[in-house]
Parts: structure tokens; sequence; C-alpha cells
């Protein structure tokens, strides 16, 4: 089980949080804009990530709280939690900046 | 013909008194089971930096809530837990919630904050005793032991995959409040009942 710290209630097991999928994905502003494709894109497209992905959980059984964590999905290793609107962190011992997911030419990052 | 109640206190039934015996039955020196029916419990949102917001709750409750994570503050009779950075949830002793909640809507809806009446949704098991803490370790994932949670903490968790708030209020003898929705109540109470046989004398 992963222990996960929840950035206002600290370190708790796994079973306390739900999953959120991808962090950071904007709703496009104006969604009458799009063609199909690129609204399906921006509903189902992901990136699957390999190595560190940001994600989104909720501590469902605590303080009902959104909030991004910065998992290794091959390792499982977690190496940052950080509360929803603040700056991203960067992942440690990483050369380069986490490797975007495929363009969306609707939605700012 | 017969007289009709229309008394609702003496109508209501609490979500654990139809195995309030067996939960006594189960008590020992060692763990005590009990249900606190029907607390006053009230939802609280609002901002706890803003001093109208504090201030409201402090007039109403005698106490300001608490703002350091997974606390609980106590004035008399009448507690606060911390549930979110942003959300408690007041507890008090019965027939005090009309009263309460006339004091606390006004002035913290004027705060930027909601008070709400939730005293339907939970009731209250307090298990007690030298081996209060052993009963609950067996379906808790939270270090109880008094170093990691001492007397004052409440965390949100899953005991018996059951949804609680589990607050301590004492050390001697250990005391734990669980606070568990009523629908998941008889559940917990079964398994506490169940936990909690070993420890009988």
């Amino acid at each position: 089980m992963l222990l996960i710290r929840c950035p206002y209630c600290g370190l708790r097991p796994e079973v306390e949080f739900s999953y959120g999928g991808e962090a950071h994905i904007s709703r496009p502003e104006d969604p009458n804009a799009l063609n199909d494709e690129e609204w399906g894109d921006f509903l189902f497209m992901r990136a699957n990530q390999k190595g560190a992905f940001r994600e989104r959980w909720v501590h469902t059984h605590g303080c009902r709280r959104w909030f991004n964590v910065l998992r290794d999905t091959s390792s499982h290793e977690i190496h940052a939690t950080y509360e929803v609107g603040a700056p991203k962190p960067d992942v440690p011992g990483a050369a380069k900046p986490v490797r975007k997911p495929r363009a969306r030419k609707s939605a700012k990052p | 013909m017969a007289d009709i109640t229309t008394d609702a206190k003496a109508l209501r039934v609490s979500p654990l008194e139809v195995i309030g015996h067996r939960m006594v039955a189960t008590s020992s020196p060692r763990v005590t089971i009990n249900e606190i029916p029907f607390e006053t419990q009230i939802g609280l949102r609002g901002d706890a930096s803003k001093a109208a917001f504090n201030r409201a709750v402090k007039s109403a409750l005698g106490v300001a809530p608490p703002k350091e994570a997974c606390t609980a503050v106590e004035a008399g009779d009448r507690r606060i837990l911390w549930l979110g950075p942003d959300e408690w949830l007041a507890v008090a002793p019965d027939d005090t919630g009309a009263d309460l909640l006339g004091k606390l809507e006004g002035p913290v809806a004027k705060a930027g904050g909601a008070a709400i009446d939730l005293t339907a949704n939970r009731t209250v098991i307090v298990v007690s005793g030298p081996d209060a803490r052993g009963v609950l370790e067996k379906g808790c994932l939270h270090d109880l032991h008094p170093r990691a949670f001492p007397t004052g903490r409440v965390v949100g968790t899953l005991l018996a995959k059951s949804q609680i708030f589990l607050e301590k209020t004492g050390d001697k003898p250990e005391t734990f409040r669980l606070y568990v929705r009523a629908s998941f109540a008889r559940h917990l109470a079964e398994w506490l009942i169940d936990a909690a046989a070993e420890f009988a004398a």
C-alpha cells in the first residue's frame, strides 16, 4: 500500500484516497470552437506516462480535498504532493522537465 | 381512544438502540463500548483566517475553530473537530441544536461561511478502557499509540471499511469517540462487539 502525504492532513494510507487521473488538464475556454477530434482529445486522450507523472488524488475519507501528486508510474515513488494552484514541484534528479503529453491544440496547460 | 404520542423525542430511535444491550454485554473493565445517541452536530464551513468567522463561532460555542489540522478543541460539553482546511464539525449535547444553530447561522453566513445541522448524519460510539486501542487497531490503519495519536487528535479514516471520524478524548483510560454515519453504525457496532469479545473478562 502507498503512503500518500495529503497536503492538509499529512501522511495517510492509500485506502483513504481516490484517484483522479492526469493533473493540469484545463477545460477549453471555448468548447464550441473545437472540432470533434479536438474535443475528443480533451476528453479522452491522456499521456499514459512512464516515469514521473503529475496526477490528481482526493482524500476521500479524510479531509475530502483534491490535490496533485508527482508520482513515478514505474516505481510508485511519490516525489511530491502539492495543493491545487500551487507551483509545480520539479522532478528530483531529472535533467529535463516532465515530458509533455501529446500537444493539445485547444487546451492551454 | 388510545393516546397518540406527539412528542418527537419519545418516538425517535437511535441507530444503535436495537443492539445497545449487546454492546453493554460485551463491555468489560478492559474495554467498554457505548453509543451516545442524538448528539447535536453542526457542520461549519468558513475561512478561519477571517476574524468575523472565528468570532461568530466563538460567541456561540465558547471556543474558536481549531486551525491546526487534525485536532479538536473542547469547551465544557462542546467540542469542535477539524475536518478539513475550511470545514469543522461542532458537537454539543442533545437538545442544544436549535439554540446553537440560531446563534450560528446568521453571523457565520455574514462571515462568508455556512452552519448546517448535521445531527442525524452520524451517531457517536465511545470506545474506552485499557484495551480500547487494541480493539480499534484490528481494523484501523493509523498508528494509535499515544506518541503518534495524542489526546485531542481527530482523523477522518476507515475503520472496518466504514468511514469515520476518530477522535481521541482521553488517555487515562484511553478513550476514543467514533463518529459514524447512521447507515454504517450497525455494521461498525457489530464489528466492535466482535473485536472486543476477546478482551472480555
